[in-house]
């Protein structure tokens, strides 16, 4: 048995465009077109009907929201003008500040101050810090490594990653426990299972092989690009420091050289043609764009700028622009890290996978 | 019996027939018949060369009787028997002989049969025209004033529709007041007018006519008579205000007697002497005897317009024709369904209507409290399925709910926009042009919810709210919804008219609506000639059809007295007083009461027939042990010899 709640439509209108639910007079068109809906799952039709209703824990309990990677196709045939997708898009936004348990995400979700404010005040923490421990400036050359000594960036590393760590497992953590402990009402699930289907979790970090499930499979190739673009620089950044972040100047065969390249192109070609698409709204999925939406891409984009615009100044010797690039460059990092994989944007890429992952658990033990 | 001179015309209707009917072969066979003088083929009988040929024939072969084999009587007969009339002959020595439907069609597997079949039908046609005479129309004198029974919005419609066409028209109501039920409605869609509105419109109309008489507080006490000439005797209950004057305003202040006003389904009281809105027909207050004390505080007001001692008065009336226009009654709930009655906040739209139109704040109140959420429930009193056997359901759908929910939405939406609605029905049948509410209701945020028969929507108070559960088939849970208010979207019923209906003995159908003779040829008229039937009281309707129908109706009246005369068909029973014995049992076989006992002279008493009633029908022929009384037309010795020719 279930409550309506005419209440929450007001609230969901807080996390997006979701003011068209009213129109929608359930004809199931959304699903009939939906490349996710099958046997076991009707979206988006179900999640409409519940934001419509006003079902918060019938939402919270969801795993669909999740599993829907916002083609568009439903929003192109609703007869209503309902967009699904759009309203499924602002349903993840209200999970994701749902499943944080600190409260923050909503408030940078639903006040736009709020987030800008969070986003400058880290960068100017982080600007105090790199002011306070940087190391000394050789102006004869470029000495990067010199200036921001690895062991002291390391640190920070460290400092940000357990940061990141404890926010992320708590709120899947919270996640877990909605959609998979609320819908087993008591019955075990046995721990191997637990163990196989983990298989999901890393195949679909991998290849997000369920975004190619969208008719129109250029997005998916573009967000795996994104994806791995991030994913290499993160693994340079945090597992390679060492090589990295360096005084010396590697040839151009160099691996690490190249995978530097590689994650500026994919990020630079990843930000820019999302942000093109979002100004000219080329498709139903970046037709109503979140203040959220714009502050990701933007920090992503600049990491990508300021991060090549350091190389380069190492490249023309230019010792104090590389520190200050350098410097400013890592005070959009942190922003990018801390406020968006925690509370934002950015968390999708825990929920995503673990979504199937959850999915899978809930449904093997019924 | 046979100076008959017959030509007999085999059609081919272009294959239709002659197809499967071998039509050569066919007038091969009857060419010889007694009295036959002529007989051919054609493709198109009905064509203008076909009728051409037949009155050609009939003055250049001199002859006295046509058979047309053809296509059905109902499609082409009048058509021959204009054609022949032309030709200068007696329209029924005519015979349409059917072998398109009975033969062709039939039997398109058996061209054999079908054309030994066509030979027969063809064979029994002539031997009809060989016995035929000539028969002339039914005359009757018609009144040419009609009588209205019911003064709601069908009633005053057909009345003004009547007068203009320069009939008179009496126009008879039941209750103190004109108007009916669209006086107590607040905007009704399409248009949005109110009724208060429409009904003042219709009264204004009225009042500028002067050939409709309308009498209020008056019943139908008898109906004698036939089409055109209809005697009806009226009770004008008394009103015991004598007429209108300013005074009464103060008399209706000072009546100390307060009751549940009907008008607003009891949310509000009334005086023994009242009226049920300003402005009301006739403005003439009335009291109410039945709860009235006597304490004579009005008469000390006004001695001269209050009157205790009126009675009773009949009227006679003479017309031509009769409209029924009783309305309906909005279906009242049983106890307990959707918890009606067991729980206060449960009421009818009917009835929530009504608490809008007194609702003069900015708030919508109810009982006394505020609203915010409220669900309405549809069907209630429509579309029910039976249970068992002896059930008495209402089956059909009473069409104005679905629009009147919506559209009474929109509407509290404009004046209440914080309300929270929820709609929940079985199917969504805003038809027409209605559709466009629907979707606008959708798009302002009320919630719909769709649910079966098996699972309908329950009424409970949960912690002390009350609450409509329903099982919503999209996420296959059921759902609660606590609401302030649950409204009853009830359906229409046939209006209680005992009395009416011994006096006017019309026929109803199985859901207790009066009944037309045929839905789409004959959607006015009633099985008793000359007795129509407007608006809702036919079954359910909203305003723009009633106002269709009455229209109809009046029409359907006019036609029926303008003239002052009216033609009837030959084909009535007619009565040979010498064989007559009057044992009385064709009289209890018309079910249309067209057999009375009359004085012959010189033969005495003897059944005779009221040609005007009677339909034709045949029923009363078998009954009579003598064989005195006969189809006229279709004696029985001419159907006889029809059976004798094809079973040779």
């Amino acid at each position: 048995m279930v409550k309506v709640d005419p209440e929450f439509k007001e609230e969901l209108k807080k996390y997006g465009r979701s003011d068209f639910l009213s129109a929608c007079f359930n004809c199931g068109v959304c699903t009939a077109v939906c490349p996710y809906a099958g046997e076991s799952s009707n979206l988006p039709m179900k999640i409409i009907r519940y934001a419509q209703l006003g079902l918060k824990d019938k939402i919270l309990q969801s795993t669909e929201p999740w599993l829907c990677y916002y083609c568009g196709e439903c929003s192109a045939s609703c007869p209503r003008g309902v967009e699904p997708g759009e309203v499924v898009m602002t349903i993840r936004r209200y999970l994701t500040s749902k499943y944080d348990w600190t409260g923050f995400s909503r408030r940078i979700y639903t006040s736009k101050i709020a987030e800008i404010i969070s986003a400058s005040l880290l960068a100017f923490v982080t600007a105090i810090v790199i002011w306070l421990l940087h190391g000394p400036i050789v102006t004869g050359r470029v000495q990067l490594e010199t200036f921001a000594p690895a062991h002291i960036v390391d640190m920070g590393d460290m400092v940000i990653g357990i940061f990141l760590a404890v926010l992320l497992l708590s709120n899947l953590y919270r996640m877990y426990r909605f959609t998979v402990i609320s819908r087993l009402g008591g019955k075990g699930i046995p721990l191997q299972r637990y163990i196989i289907e983990l298989k999901h979790v890393i195949v679909q970090f991998l290849t997000q092989i369920r975004y190619s499930q969208c008719k129109i499979k250029r997005n998916w190739i573009n967000h795996l690009v994104l994806m791995w673009g991030y994913t290499t620089v993160f693994i340079l950044t945090v597992v390679f420091l060492r090589l990295y972040l360096t005084n010396e100047w590697y040839p151009i065969t160099n691996p690490i050289r190249i995978a530097g390249y590689f994650s500026f192109i994919a990020l630079a070609y990843g930000t820019v043609y999302a942000m093109i698409g979002r100004i000219k709204k080329d498709e139903p999925f970046r037709r109503y764009s979140h203040p959220t939406d714009w502050m990701f891409l933007w920090l992503l984009f600049l990491t990508a700028i300021t991060g090549i615009m350091v190389h380069a100044f190492k490249y023309l010797n230019m010792p104090l622009a590389t520190y200050v690039t350098f410097s400013i460059h890592l005070c959009i990092v942190v922003p990018l890290l801390a406020l968006e994989v925690p509370f934002a944007k950015w968390a999708h890429l825990a929920y995503r996978p673990f979504a199937i992952y959850f999915d899978k658990l809930a449904s093997s033990s019924i | 019996m046979t100076d008959r001179r017959i030509g007999v015309y085999v059609c081919h209707c272009g294959g239709n027939i002659s197809d499967v009917v071998d039509v050569k072969k066919v007038v091969e066979a009857v060419k010889d018949e007694p009295g036959v003088v002529v007989a051919k083929d054609f493709m198109f009988m009905c064509s203008d060369a076909g009728q051409q040929m037949v009155q050609d024939d009939i003055k250049a072969l001199n002859l006295n009787g046509v058979v047309v084999a053809a296509c059905s009587p109902k499609l082409h007969e009048m058509t021959f028997r204009n054609c022949v009339s032309r030709a200068g002959l007696n329209p029924y020595l005519f015979y349409h002989a059917n072998i398109r439907e009975d033969s062709s069609w039939a039997h398109s597997d058996d061209p054999q049969l079908a054309t030994l079949k066509a030979i027969d039908h063809v064979k029994a046609a002539i031997a009809y025209v060989r016995n035929a005479h000539p028969l002339e129309k039914i005359r009757v004198r018609s009144t040419p004033s009609v009588l209205i029974v019911g003064a709601g919005i069908a009633g005053m419609k057909a009345a003004l529709t009547l007068a203009d066409m320069g009939v008179s028209v009496f126009l008879v109501e039941r209750e103190p007041f004109v108007g009916g039920r669209v006086a107590q409605i607040g905007r009704i869609y399409p248009d949005g007018k109110r009724g208060i509105e429409i009904v003042r419109w219709f009264i204004k109309e009225i009042e500028r006519r002067d050939n409709i008489a309308v009498y209020t507080n008056a019943e139908l006490k008898s109906v004698e008579g036939y089409v055109g000439n209809f005697r009806v005797k009226l009770t004008l209950h008394p009103r015991y205000v004598k007429f209108s004057s300013p005074k009464l305003e103060m008399a209706i202040k000072e009546c100390p007697i307060e009751v549940p006003d009907e008008f607003n389904y009891g949310l509000v009281k009334r005086k023994a002497i009242y009226r049920p809105y300003a402005g009301s027909f006739p403005n003439t207050p009335v009291i109410d005897m039945k709860h009235c004390n006597l304490c004579g505080k009005c008469k000390d007001i006004c001695p001269d317009c209050i009157d205790f001692n009126q009675k009773p008065e009949t009227v006679t009336l003479k017309v031509g024709a009769i409209i029924v226009a009783t309305g309906f009654d909005p279906y009242e709930p049983k106890e307990g369904e959707f918890g009606y009655k067991t729980y206060s906040e449960v009421v009818t739209l009917p009835r929530f209507i009504r608490a809008v139109e007194l609702n003069r704040t900015k708030e919508l109140i109810y009982d006394g409290k505020k609203v915010r959420d409220i669900a309405f429930i549809y069907c209630v009193g429509s579309r029910q399925k039976r249970k068992s056997e002896d059930e008495h359901v209402n089956e059909y759908c009473s069409r104005y709910c679905c629009n009147a929910a919506v559209y009474n939405s929109l509407t509290l939406l404009e004046r209440f926009p914080y309300l929270r609605l929820y709609h929940i029905f079985k199917d969504m049948r805003t038809y027409g042009k209605n559709e466009a509410y629907y979707e606008e209701l959708g798009r302002k945020g009320a919630i719909f919810f769709r649910f079966d028969d098996d699972r309908p929507p329950m009424v409970s108070r949960k912690r002390g709210k009350l609450t409509v559960t329903v099982y919503d088939r999209m996420i296959d849970e059921q759902v609660d919804i606590p609401v302030d208010l649950v409204v009853l979207v009830v359906g229409m019923v046939p209006r209680k008219n005992d009395g009416l209906n011994k006096v006017l003995k019309l026929s109803a159908s199985r859901d207790g609506f009066y009944q037309e003779v045929h839905p789409k040829l004959r959607p006015v008229e009633t099985i008793m000639n000359g007795i129509l039937i407007a608006g809702s009281c036919q079954g359910p309707k909203d305003v723009t059809e009633t106002i269709a129908s009455a229209s109809a109706a009046a029409g359907k009246a006019a036609a029926l007295v303008v003239k002052e005369y009216l033609t009837l068909e030959p084909f009535v029973a007619y009565v040979n007083p010498d064989i007559c014995d009057l044992n009385g049992k064709c009289i209890d076989e018309c079910k249309y009461n067209a057999i009375e006992i009359r004085e012959y002279e010189g033969k005495g008493r003897k059944a005779w027939v009221n040609e005007a009633l009677c339909k034709g029908c045949g029923a009363c022929v078998p009954a009579c042990p003598k064989g005195a009384i006969q189809l006229r037309g279709f004696e029985t010795e001419k159907i006889k010899e029809m059976i004798r020719v094809m079973a040779r």
